[in-house]
């Protein structure tokens, strides 16, 4: 009689929401990324979804956001699982308004963890990933260094894990000043190859577990 | 992958505590290759004390299955070696016990393992990181220590469950802590209940979304009900083994989850129905003295190294006399014949 219990039926597992991996991206949509750059951008993101939605962990888990800058920050795309995300189509204009950028990222994601918590649903350290092919342009310098502070204090804090990629004509340098982790340099517009390493890392960490940040494998669509 | 065949967590013997065990490596471990890094151990002192050690290593560790295998192994020993205060402590103000130092010891015990280990193969110590998870149970107390995720659980055999020691994660749910992390044993959870105890089960992090309220890491009753009564009911600990790890591998599981998988089931008071002609699974070397030798040399449950665990020569625990019984749980990777 005891192997007349079937414990794939019987056993029933606990509703708990699903933990969250989010990430955001903050792209750079200034004039100078107009014709193949912001089009090979666009698609990209396309690129993204497309990987996201292959792996079903990451399909349910994985939340992307987006935030597009040139003189305007708009959030294209608030927090959203790949399967309902629907990639936008990005068009290039105006000056490089970062800092607003890094901040309105940043208080994206303090927002979104809040909504977590009060739901009682377990995240993952968020990920923010920034692409230019310029520096900031157009704010005021004070803008860009409490931008740059603010960062510093979230990574430190192990609030937010943020990368940042430069396009051809990117200055590295500054990028370097503004952000913790080291900058890469995109090779060519290869943004296709790009996020779907994106992708993958964003699966291993809605896989994986350790005490401290996942370290990035060396990409080979850059370089740094 | 050919692995040899995998060891059968054994049944104890002897003994009123019914036991069974699986561990099972994850979808995403087989897909990537990577060795199961779960390893579970159990033994039964004097016929009544029922031990258990879970650990998980980490999968962003070079060597986290060996730390696995080394922690579980340490705090075993130790917790072996533990005997109760001659008046059993009616409560946790009771008599003097040194039950709680000795879990934290079995604890520090697997650090130090670690540590050592480490600089033998001169690697850092957060190349074995692993979580460890340790219980000592009778009828009458339950005691467990735990370092990072999992969970032990207990109930008094009225089809409810109390949890004893929880995933201990930080703000993000794949950080959590290991044995080999700064301030992991200060921050330990060691915590003791008065029973009556009657149902035992730890398990490691790949199942706890399933068998945790995780709000409040209570134990999910419609998960533990059909599975302490189904162990109960087993009549055959090998096939009970077999079904347990089936069941671990099966797609409702195993969509929820891809991570390695281990679970220990304990139920006081219906000792398997061995037949006079069971073959003994007692592994042992007698030593009446206290101090512990190796088991002859011998250490006859198969290898669980898998092809991609490090090659480290592991002394096998040394399981002395005084153990009722003892079992160890390693990754099935093939299917049990």
């Amino acid at each position: 009689m005891a192997e007349n219990i079937h414990l794939e039926d019987a056993i029933e597992f606990a509703e708990n929401p699903e933990p969250r991996c989010p990430c955001v991206l903050v792209l750079d949509t200034s004039a100078s990324m107009q014709g193949e750059a912001i089009e090979a951008l666009n698609q990209g993101l396309v690129t993204f979804r497309e990987n996201l939605i292959k792996d079903p962990m990451a399909s349910r888990r994985v939340e992307v956001a987006v935030i597009a800058f040139d003189n305007e920050i708009r959030v294209v795309q608030d927090f959203i699982t790949p399967d309902r995300f629907e990639p936008p189509r990005l068009t290039a204009q105006g000056q490089t308004f970062m800092g607003g950028a890094i901040q309105k990222a940043l208080d994206l994601i303090q927002a979104r963890k809040q909504q977590y918590r009060a739901n009682g649903v377990a995240y993952y350290r968020p990920w923010a990933f920034l692409i230019t092919d310029g520096e900031p342009q157009g704010e005021p310098e004070s803008v860009v260094q409490s931008a740059a502070q603010r960062l510093k204090n979230d990574e430190t804090a192990k609030r937010v894990a943020f990368f940042a990629v430069g396009v051809e004509g990117a200055n590295m340098e500054t990028l370097g000043t503004l952000v913790v982790r080291t900058p890469v340099k995109l090779h060519g517009l290869n943004f296709a190859e790009m996020f779907v390493w994106l992708s993958r890392s964003m699966e291993a960490i809605a896989q994986s577990r350790t005490d401290e940040q996942v370290a990035l494998p060396p990409p080979g669509w850059a370089s740094v | 992958m050919n692995r040899p065949p995998p060891p059968i967590p054994g049944p104890q013997r002897n003994t009123p505590w019914r036991t069974v065990s699986a561990v099972v490596s994850g979808a995403r471990h087989r897909l990537h290759q990577q060795a199961c890094q779960d390893v579970l151990r159990t033994a039964v002192i004097d016929e009544h004390r029922l031990l258990v050690t879970l650990a998980d290593g980490a999968g962003s560790a070079k060597y986290g299955g060996d730390g696995a295998e080394l922690a579980t192994a340490a705090a075993l020993r130790r917790l072996a070696g533990y005997r109760p205060a001659s008046t059993p402590p009616a409560s946790a103000s009771g008599p003097a016990d040194d039950l709680p130092a000795t879990i934290r010891q079995s604890l520090a015990d697997a650090r130090t393992a670690i540590e050592q280990e480490a600089a033998r193969r001169k690697v850092a110590p957060r190349e074995l990181a692993t979580t460890l998870l340790v219980a000592v149970a009778t009828a009458d107390w339950i005691a467990a220590g735990q370092i990072g995720d999992g969970a032990v659980i207990w109930g008094e055999g009225a089809d409810e469950w109390r949890t004893l020691t929880r995933p201990a994660s930080g703000e993000y749910l794949n950080e959590t802590v290991f044995v080999t992390s700064e301030g992991a044993l200060a921050t330990a959870q060691i915590v003791r209940q008065e029973g009556p105890v009657r149902e035992v089960a730890l398990f490691s992090d790949g199942l706890q979304m399933l068998a945790l309220k995780l709000a409040t890491a209570e134990p999910h009753a419609p998960f533990f009900r059909p599975l302490f009564r189904w162990h109960r009911e087993a009549r055959d600990p090998i096939a009970a083994a077999r079904t347990l790890d089936q069941w671990l591998r099966s797609p409702r599981v195993t969509e929820r989850t891809d991570d390695d998988l281990s679970l220990c089931l304990a139920a006081w008071d219906t000792p398997w129905p061995f037949s006079s002609s069971s073959p003994p699974n007692v592994q042992s070397a007698h030593d009446s003295a206290g101090t512990r030798t190796p088991a002859a040399g011998r250490d006859d449950s198969p290898k669980r190294d898998g092809p991609s665990r490090s090659a480290g020569p592991h002394k096998p625990v040394d399981f002395s006399a005084d153990y009722t019984s003892a079992a160890t749980a390693g990754c099935i990777d093939t299917e049990v014949a």
